[in-house]
């Protein structure tokens, strides 16, 4: 037989159904800390392994046949009462979860797992037995008893019972049924049924036995684990493959024979208007299929992002058994809420998304988040709560981490950044407090002087940003001191469509993102005021910098500018002064090949078939010094009189 | 032998058991094969639809393997339609279980198409009796 049952196509689906649930299992497991009599989380628990054994069974996978099967019996104990939770137990089933995982890698690479490590078996048949155990903890954790020698253990009941002593099923099912008796021959032993399962090594009425060798004849697992918890550095390779509601899918294919048909309909169009007939009916027989065919393109279009659409939970769901163990390293009592689960982001960005959200989760519980003796003598309560949510926000998910921790402190921050030689004292003074948090997403900014292996490391928050804004997303910090802090990534719904504003300037049209336009306003030369020597307006008490476009792309203005528009970006909003608009629209964009001006994020074509070229307005501000951009005052007053 | 458009409903909560039994079900001819992920669900398109052979897990949520077993012999239209317990339960009790609700059988996990067809084909022989 082969080496995963002659399955293996079934394989990468086994793992991607597998990986969800195991996720599932770890959320509530840290669920179950909370409330460990929870009849429903033990049973869901339970279908877990037991899902995750018998899938695993088909595929051959004895390591995780073996191990699961511990788990199942484990919480199919507790949920008959037979058994009662230990916090202390917790630990180990956790391990056992991380090992799954890691087992998961093994498989995502077409490997075989090793079994699992002998002392984590040991601990889980002990556990069984309603001992409690404690596995070696990493570091920081409280003294653990040292746990008894492996070799020392009681036999495991579940897996030292022989195989041969299983109950005939096929024997006992038919006589019940009253049949005649199964011609598989029955095992000479009198079946000792026991109490606990035995283990599901035999397939009634096959000789061929599989699955779990006793115990005792396991290999030694390869390397002994120091840190079994560590169940989120998987070697996950990329997902290629992506799970689609039918619904969807069957959208899609109904706008495309939509299409198909209102294509027939142009194509005989086009024959009689070749033909020379051009009378009223024709002609608005066409103008109804274009306009038909315009808004099924539009269906069609957003039919297929659909399909990419994932909900973000299956990211989120990932953090919680994160948050748990990371808190519990450094001796903290933190709880994370997740809220918004449902709200769908496209899959690609989902996958960029992890490594900033796991920062972004470690941050606010290593750094944001106080020790339970600091909360308390503060006032605090000690379980400390960070949340993540996730909400669409118009045609933007807003994503936020917020943490009811110490709060940053715009003062310390510039300090530290002075002290790292990121920026000089003369600039650091210019900052306010908001700027003075963006600190620290400079590269090389750390606010922990020692170094730990958990996210003191100095890379990371640059990498957040970076990682952002290539999603064309932004990252804002709120934070008051003694409160806590939150982070706020907005990002557009997806990469594949971008919705523009498209304004003229010199004769020519340009595509600014619609994301970042806050307004429209005309400008009023009354209104431009000069502030240090540079034209700004003031709209609702805000004093923003006008810059024209013109400018900002190195160009000689050929008229006055009369519109502005009110762009906001991460760092600053200001007005951007332009000739005139042609309107919004949802384009296309494609990257420029061999050149790459400054400033221009790629080029789409507009309904007339004429290239807009679409702005990057953040490259463009930074490659422009503030003072050839920004309009002279004079220009304005100029034009007044 | 049983006919080989034999409407089956494999009903797992897991999709991809349910895809190694649909697989199975192939190889041994069987291509007329449904899915549902629960009882209800299962319940549900086994009372709009031709279904002649109903093969099912045990540990479901929503509805068990075991409810919707009595719901189909409870069922005056259903209730004569064979129905192969799939399960990792190798346990007497749920044996026992399974046998008085009326199971026409029962097969423990994992398993290979051979086993399947062994089961099946017993299923078919005391069906024509």
């Amino acid at each position: 037989m082969s080496e995963f049952g002659g399955m293996e196509d079934l394989l990468q689906d086994f793992l991607t159904e597998s990986s969800e649930l195991l996720s599932e299992v770890d959320n509530k497991l840290v669920e179950l800390e909370k409330r460990p009599d929870d009849r429903n989380l033990l049973n869901d628990i339970f279908r877990g392994f037991h899902t995750i054994k018998g899938g695993a069974g088909f595929l051959n996978v004895e390591a995780m046949v073996s191990l699961c099967h511990r788990t199942e019996n484990l919480f199919d104990k507790l949920r008959n009462g037979e058994l009662t939770l230990s916090m202390e137990n917790m630990d180990v089933i956790l391990a056992a979860t991380g090992e799954v995982r890691e087992m998961f890698g093994a498989l995502s690479q077409k490997r075989q797992p090793p079994p699992a490590p002998a002392d984590l078996l040991a601990a889980l048949d002990r556990v069984l037995q309603g001992e409690v155990v404690s596995l070696a903890a990493p570091a920081p954790a409280p003294a653990a008893p040292a746990p008894a020698p492996v070799a020392a253990a009681p036999a495991p009941v579940a897996a030292a019972a022989p195989a041969g002593s299983e109950p005939d099923w096929q024997n006992l099912y038919d006589n019940l049924l009253g049949n005649a008796p199964s011609p598989t021959p029955a095992p000479a032993a009198p079946a000792p049924v026991a109490a606990t399962p035995a283990a599901p090594a035999v397939i009634e009425g096959e000789s061929r036995a599989v699955m779990v060798e006793p115990m005792q004849s396991l290999k030694p697992a390869p390397a002994p684990k120091t840190q079994p918890q560590g169940g989120m550095q998987q070697v996950a390779a990329p997902e290629t493959t992506i799970r689609i509601d039918t619904v969807r899918l069957d959208q899609v294919l109904n706008l495309s024979g939509e299409i198909g048909l209102t294509k027939n309909r142009l194509t005989t169009l086009r024959s009689d208007i070749m033909a020379g007939k051009m009378d009223t009916g024709t002609l608005k027989a066409l103008d109804e299929a274009i306009s038909q065919l315009d808004l099924l393109v539009g269906d069609l279009q957003n039919a297929v992002m659909k399909t990419r659409m994932q909900p973000i939970g299956r990211l989120f769901q990932k953090y919680p058994r994160l948050a748990r163990d990371l808190a519990r390293q450094l001796g903290k009592d933190v709880e994370l809420v997740l809220t918004g689960e449902e709200t769908e982001l496209d899959k690609t960005m989902l996958e960029d998304l992890n490594d900033p959200l796991v920062h972004l989760v470690r941050n606010a519980v290593d750094h944001g988040v106080e020790t339970i003796e600091e909360r308390i003598a503060t006032g605090k309560p000690a379980k400390a709560v960070v949340e993540l949510s996730a909400t669409q926000v118009g045609d933007h998910i807003l994503i936020e981490i917020t943490d009811d921790g110490r709060g940053m402190r715009p003062d310390v921050i510039r300090k530290k950044a002075i002290e790292k030689g990121l920026i000089d004292v003369e600039t650091a003074n210019s900052l306010d407090e908001k700027q003075s948090l963006q600190l620290i997403f400079l590269p090389g900014f750390s606010t922990k002087d020692q170094i730990s292996n958990i996210s003191g490391r100095g890379v990371g928050m640059d990498v957040v940003k970076t990682n952002i804004s290539k999603l064309n997303g932004r990252i804002d910090i709120n934070s008051s001191v003694g409160e806590g802090s939150r982070f706020s990534i907005s990002l557009p719904l997806t990469l594949a469509i971008l919705p523009v504003l498209v304004v003229r300037v010199c004769d020519q049209p340009f595509a600014v993102p619609l994301a970042m336009v806050r307004e429209i306003i005309p400008i009023d030369a009354k209104q431009v005021q000069e502030v240090s020597g540079r034209a700004t307006i003031v709209v609702r008490d805000e004093i923003l910098p006008v810059k024209s476009l013109a400018g900002l792309l190195g160009w000689a203005e050929t008229q006055v500018p009369h519109f502005g528009v009110l762009m906001q970006t991460a760092e600053h909003s200001f007005i951007l002064a332009v000739d005139s608009f042609v309107g919004r629209d949802d384009v296309v964009i494609k990257p420029l090949q061999n050149i790459r001006p400054t400033g221009v994020a790629g080029a789409t074509l507009s309904g007339d078939g004429s290239v807009v070229l679409v702005l990057d307005m953040e490259s463009l501000l930074s490659s422009n010094t503030a003072d050839t951009s920004s309009l002279k005052t004079s220009r304005f007053v100029a034009q007044a009189f | 032998m049983a006919d080989s458009n034999m409407r089956f409903l494999v009903v797992d909560d897991f999709s991809t058991m349910r895809r190694i039994v649909r697989n199975l079900l192939k190889e041994l001819g069987f291509s007329n094969v449904e899915e549902a992920e629960d009882g209800q669900v299962a319940l549900h398109k086994l009372k709009n639809g031709n279904y002649e052979f109903v093969v099912t897990d045990w540990n479901m949520p929503n509805m068990t393997g075991i409810e919707l077993l009595k719901a189909i012999r409870a069922d005056a239209q259903l209730k004569h339609l064979p129905v192969l317990m799939v399960t990792a339960e190798a346990k007497k009790e749920n044996i026992i279980e399974a046998a008085t609700a009326g199971a026409s059988g029962y097969v423990v996990k994992p398993f290979t198409a051979a086993t399947l067809d062994e089961k099946l084909k017993k299923i078919f022989a005391n069906m024509n009796k």
